[in-house]
């Protein structure tokens, strides 16, 4: 898990994190909302957020509203952590959409127990299955890109590890790969785990088509050539 | 850009990629031209194609799909003469792609 700590006071900052590094979590720091933003728009994928209210420039409160507004990061949950323990800052940090409020100076046992639970809100990754190491990355980035969380596999076995290993919302397989293939993973998955969504990467015709992926039992097809709204459009509602 | 929406961006970093591994998955297909393998020539070409689709390299995406239609029908008598086409469709996509293309622009 992957703490971004939003917060101007760098004191505060070394607390939190120091506590939370203890507890097993990968943390990321930003001083200001704007170096943030910078860190969630580049390649940084940030689980969830602990912010501060009162910042230069861009207050926690902001930081908030526009993450919520942005569709890549509105599944981010968001802590706010703040020395304003006011009703009024609570209430309006919780109607902003934040997923917890904490005061500060922060005590270790609440702020873990927020942090736990925040993570449960956290949704699962997205596997993306393909043999070809290009396809794969290509599939991969335009996801991340997006905010989604992606593991890989090379082969319907490694996907078969990777579901046994790690909390997955959806699986995005090819059909076409050697021994295991798309529709026999899809099987596989359907067996072990019948409420997984598994969504086949299919042409527009042929023998890998749309209709023979949802005949087989998925959930759904990912249309090639790639398209990156209509591929969002097609995973995001699995998300959980 | 369908593959990105207008993310360039992204665009970018997925040519980046391509340009990486290309010249690897060329040599596979080459490799099977040689061997006159039909099975991997259309596997191989099939790769290939499905990345120059989405990075909207339309042409070359349609003779790596001859190749991969030779290779499945096993009729690849052509195929070395297809992947020079190939190589070269590729070669002006990389071209059209690169800095310096749009350097040479007025």
């Amino acid at each position: 898990m992957r703490i971004l700590i939003v917060d101007d006071d760098s004191v505060s900052t070394e607390l939190i994190s120091s506590l939370l590094i203890k507890s097993g979590y990968d943390v990321e720091t930003a001083s200001t909302g704007k170096e943030a933003l910078s860190i969630l728009e580049s390649d940084g994928f940030v689980d969830i957020i602990l912010t501060d209210i009162r910042m230069p420039v861009m207050s926690g409160f902001h930081l908030l509203a526009y993450l919520k507004t942005e569709s890549k990061f509105a599944r981010i949950p968001v802590i706010i952590c703040s020395a304003l323990s006011d009703a009024e800052y609570v209430t309006k940090g919780i109607s902003l959409g934040a997923a917890d409020y904490l005061t500060k100076p922060v005590d270790a046992e609440v702020l873990l127990t927020k942090v736990r639970k925040a993570e449960q809100m956290v949704p699962g990754a997205v596997l993306v299955v393909d043999d070809e190491e290009l396809l794969r990355d290509m599939l991969t980035r335009i996801l991340q890109r997006n905010g989604l969380r992606v593991l890989t596999a090379a082969s319907g076995e490694e996907a078969l590890e990777v579901l046994e290993a790690n909390k997955v919302s959806v699986v995005v397989s090819d059909v076409a790969m050697p021994q295991m293939d798309g529709l026999v993973l899809l099987a596989k998955v359907k067996e072990n785990n019948p409420d997984l969504p598994v969504l086949l990467v299919t042409g527009q015709t042929g023998k890998h088509s749309r209709d023979q992926a949802v005949a087989a039992g998925a959930d759904g097809y990912v249309a090639k050539p790639f398209k990156s709204m209509e591929i969002l459009r097609c995973i995001t509602p699995h998300l959980k | 850009m369908k593959a990105t929406d207008g993310d360039l961006e992204l665009f970018e970093e997925l040519l980046d990629m391509f340009r990486e591994q290309c010249p690897r998955m060329l040599t596979d297909l080459g490799e099977a031209v040689a061997a006159g393998d039909p099975a991997r020539v259309s596997e191989a070409a099939h790769a290939i194609k499905g990345s120059l689709a989405n990075l909207g390299a339309i042409a070359a995406a349609e003779t790596a799909l001859e190749l991969e239609t030779m290779g499945h029908e096993a009729r690849i008598d052509r195929a070395a003469v297809v992947f020079q086409d190939l190589r070269e469709a590729v070669r002006e996509f990389e071209e059209a792609t690169s800095d310096q293309s749009e350097a040479v622009d007025p």
